[in-house]
């Protein structure tokens, strides 16, 4: 072979190795590139008509100096340099919103697209503990007790208006951001789990989504744990708790024997009568003795004294030795006999 | 003789120092039998039994004189105190029940609190009727039905929540007050209303696996069945005549709650997010009123509308709507600014002291309606129809009281 034939050989093999890739890159402006570009959208589980940002990302394409070319169901939207970001407002439940997105960088080019669809799911809670009857406020989780949720999720198929039902979905259920295998699944909208006693808060959330994936709503929820809270009422003869008239430092009352009832609320038992619940009843320094069928009530006579009583407790668990509540309330008696007699439904505040 | 007369001295000395022991045990007696009665809570004098309704109408009737304010007709005051004794609960019945014609003015039917009696009364007479004769002692809460039909619940001994249900069919022309009985519903019902109507009951009962369940039955629970997984029990429960039922998380200080319909076996969101949240929908509408824990009052007239916030600050449950179409809404508003916490209100640790103030929900229009110097704390508020009256109870003493609304 001639050094000629030699070189033309040598400029054959250059032309081609440099063809190549040049070659592959004019392949590749279709789908490998595209690809190559995400979307992802915030908040993740957008709500109805609330307002999500779509954002493109890249690791193959500079964006910031490429083209980028939005499209919301179908209608161009926005076309600028770096353009990487874009907000739309998400629909009505059972809406599809559908984003295209070109991007177009010297001699490449990508594409992405997604659907945003648009879903709610409630997280509901409630304390598994104490609360007297006819209250109207929730009941709280105290250290150790346990805490009952409830999801009520709509997520409804595009074009539809009728949700999905929820015993179909499934639900990832997490505490502290550990998954709870045990409660999740499908159907498994309901969940207890029990309030941590080293945490004033616990964090719990569920993920619902459709088997196939299509459609996923998320909500969480911030529980506050509370100490129980001891309120005293007087316990009427005739009308029973007086729940509506709590008592305070300073309360008086018209008769000179009274019966006092202590409501530990959030009390982590179903029953004030349970034997786990401890209540060390002190009146005036003196430790009383009560009835032990009936434990959170106290009778007082103030006859031949100057009526004033000051009521101390200590509530305390048997086995839960973070559950502890102090209080004490001083209250005047009437000293008169009981021949003095005034409506007990006279607030005292 | 001299023995003789003597004797007669002494027997005649012995006589009168016994009479007067006697006269001095029977007036201890009295002041104790002064002190039970009294204790039933009408700072009333002891009853004498000489009227043939019986001493607790004495005791309320006997006190109705001077209990009232504003501008008087037909001799009753625009605001006034019905009873004096606390009651466990109220409502409107048939006007009357089945017989004679129907009146302008509405007529009441309430359970006194210490005895479980029933009375009746209307919103244009200081007169007040008992109805029944049946003691039921500490009754906590109560329904009443526009057909009679009333429920009654108490805390048994066990601590244990117990529901009863009757019908006290004794109109005002009768006799005398009738017997009551009473049957009993299971002892694992939480929350439970009654449909104005009277003949249907709604429920959260906990199932045996301590899941709560929605049921609704007839008034004495035949035909119950369930409406729907609650998934929790802390609600509070809501029925309107119109046959809509909403349910409202029970609230926590600083905690968002939701307000539901319930509708085909589902719970569907009505108003959500809100912390505090009470809330107030609308008969016949879709109108509802929400508010938050601070007292920031909204009204949402459709579904399909953004709400409006109201220029008075209360809470949802402190208001009532008048009749649909109408957009006014009538609020009893504190006097002070809502302070310290909903949960310490529930639990009785706190009052307000509220005046009456009408809005118009549609344009936030609001003018004062009524204001005195009563001390009242008004809950559990409701609007007569026909004659426009509110009936509320205070919170303060639980005692029923009646605004008529036009001066």
């Amino acid at each position: 072979m001639t050094h000629r034939s030699a070189a033309v050989v040598l400029l054959l093999a250059l032309a081609v190795l440099t063809l190549i890739p040049a070659l592959l890159s004019a392949q590749s402006t279709g789908t490998t590139f595209g690809t190559s570009m995400t979307l992802s959208a915030s908040p993740e589980y957008p709500t109805p008509n609330s307002s999500v940002q779509i954002k493109a990302a890249s690791v193959f394409l500079n964006l910031n100096t490429s083209v980028i070319t939005w499209y919301v169901n179908g209608r161009v939207v926005q076309s600028d340099i770096g353009a990487t970001q874009f907000q739309i407002t998400a629909g009505e439940l059972g809406s599809e919103t559908r984003i295209y997105v070109e991007a177009q960088g010297g001699n490449a080019s990508a594409i992405a697209q997604g659907v945003v669809r648009p879903t709610e799911v409630d997280l509901l809670w409630e304390g598994d503990s104490y609360v007297p009857p006819f209250y109207r406020g929730r009941a709280l989780p105290t250290s150790g007790s346990s805490i009952r949720l409830f999801a009520i999720p709509r997520l409804v198929p595009g074009g539809s208006s009728t949700p999905i039902p929820a015993e179909d979905l499934i639900y990832t259920w997490r505490q502290g951001g550990q998954i709870l295998q045990g409660a999740s699944g499908r159907g498994r909208y309901t969940a207890t789990i029990e309030a941590s006693p080293f945490s004033q808060t616990e964090s719990v959330s569920v993920e619902v989504k459709t088997t196939d994936g299509e459609l996923r709503g998320f909500a969480s929820a911030r529980i506050p744990s509370t100490d129980p809270k001891l309120v005293l009422y007087e316990d009427h003869p005739a009308f029973g708790i007086l729940f509506h008239q709590a008592l305070i430092n300073g309360s008086t009352i018209s008769e000179s024997e009274a019966s006092f009832s202590v409501i530990p609320y959030f009390a982590p038992e179903p029953t004030l009568k349970s034997s786990l619940l401890q209540y060390a009843w002190r009146v005036n320094g003196t430790p009383l003795t009560n009835d032990p069928t009936r434990p959170n009530t106290i009778t007082l006579n103030a006859e031949g004294t100057d009526g004033n009583a000051l009521i101390e407790l200590a509530f305390t668990h048997a086995t839960n030795y973070f559950i502890s509540a102090r209080n004490s309330w001083n209250l005047t008696l009437s000293t008169l006999g009981g021949n003095v007699f005034t409506d007990p439904f006279r607030g005292n505040q | 003789m001299k023995i003789l007369r003597y004797i007669l001295v002494a027997s005649t000395v012995f006589i009168i120092a016994a009479l007067v022991w006697w006269y001095v045990f029977l007036r201890a007696e009295q002041g104790a039998l002064q002190t039970i009665d009294a204790g039933r809570g009408a700072n009333a004098p002891a009853p004498t039994f000489e009227s043939f309704i019986g001493s607790t109408y004495e005791n309320i009737v006997s006190n109705l004189s001077g209990e009232g304010n504003g501008t008087e007709e037909n001799g009753v005051p625009r605001l006034r105190r019905i009873t004096q004794s606390p009651v466990a609960g109220y409502g409107f019945v048939s006007n009357p029940l089945g017989t004679g014609a129907a009146t302008s003015s509405a007529r009441v039917r309430f359970v006194e609190r210490a005895t479980g009696y029933i009375f009746e009364t209307s919103t244009d007479t200081n007169e007040l009727t008992r109805i029944t004769n049946t003691l039921f002692p500490k009754v906590y809460e109560a329904h009443v039905g526009k057909n009679g039909v009333v429920i009654i619940r108490g805390i048994d001994d066990n601590g244990n929540l117990a529901t009863s249900v009757g019908i006290a069919t004794t109109t005002p022309g009768s006799s005398s007050p009738k017997a009551l009985s009473l049957t009993a519903l299971s002892q694992n019902i939480e929350a439970l209303v009654l449909k104005p109507s009277g003949d249907t009951i709604l429920y959260i009962r906990e199932n045996p696996d301590g899941t709560p369940t929605l049921m609704q039955a007839l008034w004495n629970n035949a035909n119950a069945k369930t409406l729907a997984e609650t998934g929790i029990s802390g609600w509070q429960l809501q029925f309107l005549e119109d046959g809509r039922i909403f349910l409202v998380q029970n609230i926590a200080n600083g905690i968002v709650n939701n307000a539901y319909e319930v509708k085909g076996g589902r719970l569907l969101q009505s108003v959500g997010g809100v912390r505090g949240l009470m809330f107030l929908p609308q008969e016949n509408s879709e109108s509802v009123l929400y508010s938050s824990e601070d007292g920031t009052l909204s009204a949402r007239m459709t579904n399909d509308v953004a709400p409006v916030t109201l220029p008075i600050k209360t809470t949802a449950d402190k208001c009532v709507w008048a009749k649909a179409p109408s957009t006014t809404v009538y609020c009893a508003v504190p006097r002070n600014a809502l302070t310290g916490s909903s949960e310490a209100r529930l639990r009785g640790e706190i009052y307000t002291s509220d005046f009456w103030w009408s809005v118009e929900a549609n344009s936030g229009n609001a003018k004062l309606l009524f204001s005195s110097d009563a001390p009242v704390d008004v809950e559990n508020a409701r609007l007569t129809s026909g004659d426009p009256h509110i009936l509320f109870m205070n919170a303060i003493d639980k005692t029923l009281w009646a605004l008529r609304i036009a001066e």
